[in-house]
């Protein structure tokens, strides 16, 4: 029963993740980076990331219109550098915004409970 | 294996389930990516990279399948949720139906074991064609609903009582229905005017002209009173349901007697022909009293009006 809550709330806590993926991974490519030096970056700043699940995002983000992608070799093997389109600023924007205004009421919410 | 040649061994596991037009693209980062992070994982237990480290990256990362999976585009949905378990219950019931009606004869053959190989050949696995064909039908559907999608009307009321009755419809329908019970009735005795063809095949058994066919008359009757009653009192009550319902049960049971309990025409094509029909009603009945049932059962009681007292 205990197992089944910890597997229940590890679950949430991943769909709580995956949710703000989209956004972590935009903040970090207003200048570009390549899917392991990303990776690292997120990692660093307390955010880790599955590689299995960080490349496909930024396939779906480039499709979108969102990211903007080239190989490029510098002093190493040719490597796919991702950095943001104009759309995908203003889609930062619009969702840095929506995430403050959503921290601003969770936390008021977890407040009044307390 | 090198680390190197298990790297490419893994990605082009990956890449032979990838589209045509991602598949170098992906590979090409897919290397990259799974070097970088083994040669983290070696710098960090400060030794070179091995055949085992490398076995535990790509185990870690995941099956060549499950990551493919990933790249795909999200598949379509076919139907709605709401739709699913009724579409389940439909696609096996249609299967199990035709499964019911096709291994009888089976059983009584004389020889059942083969028999049954020939049966499954045939009507067994041919019954599958009506899950494909309803799996055809929804995707048809979907790709249209698809095609056609908008925002859903905002909700209205479909009916403000439920249980109150249109009285023209009301005496429309059972005008229609006394004329097909004079019809049915009239039938026994139409002979005499029917061209000679007509009359042998219309022509009733007398067994069951004398003991099945006059129950139908009481049945008749009996659904008269009942209808005639709602119609006086404008709507469906709980006294009236509950007749209504007993009467449909009741339609199940003639039915059922009409056509598994002995011949109703004295032609035998005819009386295939008719006992069939009948058979088939009798499910179709069978259905609607079962859905009355369930309906009844989740009823609410009337609200005790807390809304309009205050």
């Amino acid at each position: 029963m205990v197992d089944d809550l910890d597997g229940g709330s590890g679950k949430l806590e991943l769909d709580l993740r995956r949710g703000v993926l989209v956004l972590a991974v935009l903040s970090q490519l207003r200048r570009a980076e390549y899917g392991y030096s990303l990776r690292q970056a997120l990692a660093a700043s307390g955010m880790p990331i599955e590689e299995g699940t960080l490349y496909p995002l930024l396939r779906r983000l480039e499709s979108q219109g969102l990211l903007a992608s080239e190989w490029r070799i510098e002093d190493g093997p040719p490597r796919r550098y991702y950095t943001l389109r104009p759309e995908g600023l203003s889609t930062l924007s619009t969702l840095t915004a929506s995430w403050r205004a959503l921290t601003g009421v969770v936390e008021q919410l977890l407040e009044d409970d307390q | 294996m090198t680390p190197a040649d298990l790297i490419d061994s893994y990605v082009n596991d990956v890449m032979r389930r990838l589209p045509g037009r991602q598949r170098r693209d992906v590979g090409l980062e897919l290397r990259e990516l799974l070097t970088d992070s083994l040669l983290a994982r070696a710098d960090e237990v400060g030794r070179a990279a091995d055949e085992a480290m490398t076995f535990d990256l790509l185990r870690a990362f995941g099956a060549p399948a499950e990551v493919a999976d990933r790249y795909h585009p999200k598949g379509f949905e076919i139907m709605p949720p709401r739709h699913a378990p009724g579409f389940a219950w439909l696609a096996l019931g249609g299967v199990a139906l035709q499964w019911a009606a096709s291994l009888p004869a089976v059983v009584r053959g004389p020889d059942p074991a083969s028999a049954l190989a020939r049966w499954w050949l045939s009507y067994g696995l041919g019954a599958f064609w009506w899950p494909g064909f309803l799996v055809a039908i929804a995707l048809i559907a979907g790709w249209i609903g698809r095609k056609a999608a908008r925002a859903p009307a905002p909700w209205k009321p479909r009916v403000l009582d439920p249980d109150r009755i249109d009285r023209p419809i009301w005496v429309v329908s059972m005008l229609a229905a006394a004329v097909g019970a004079s019809i049915l009735i009239a039938l026994p005795f139409a002979s005499a005017f029917l061209p000679p063809v007509l009359a042998q095949v219309f022509a009733f058994d007398p067994e069951f002209l004398r003991i099945r066919a006059p129950w139908a008359l009481v049945f008749w009757a009996s659904q008269l009173v009942l209808y005639t009653v709602v119609l006086r009192r404008g709507r469906w009550e709980r006294l009236t349901r509950g007749l209504g319902l007993g009467s449909d049960f009741a339609a199940c049971l003639l039915l059922a007697w009409f056509a598994w309990g002995g011949q109703v025409f004295v032609e035998r094509a005819a009386d295939g022909t008719a006992r069939g029909l009948l058979g088939l009603l009798t499910v179709m009945m069978a259905l609607i009293t079962a859905h009355g049932v369930w309906r009844e059962a989740g009823r609410l009681a009337p609200q005790r009006s807390s809304l309009t007292s205050r």
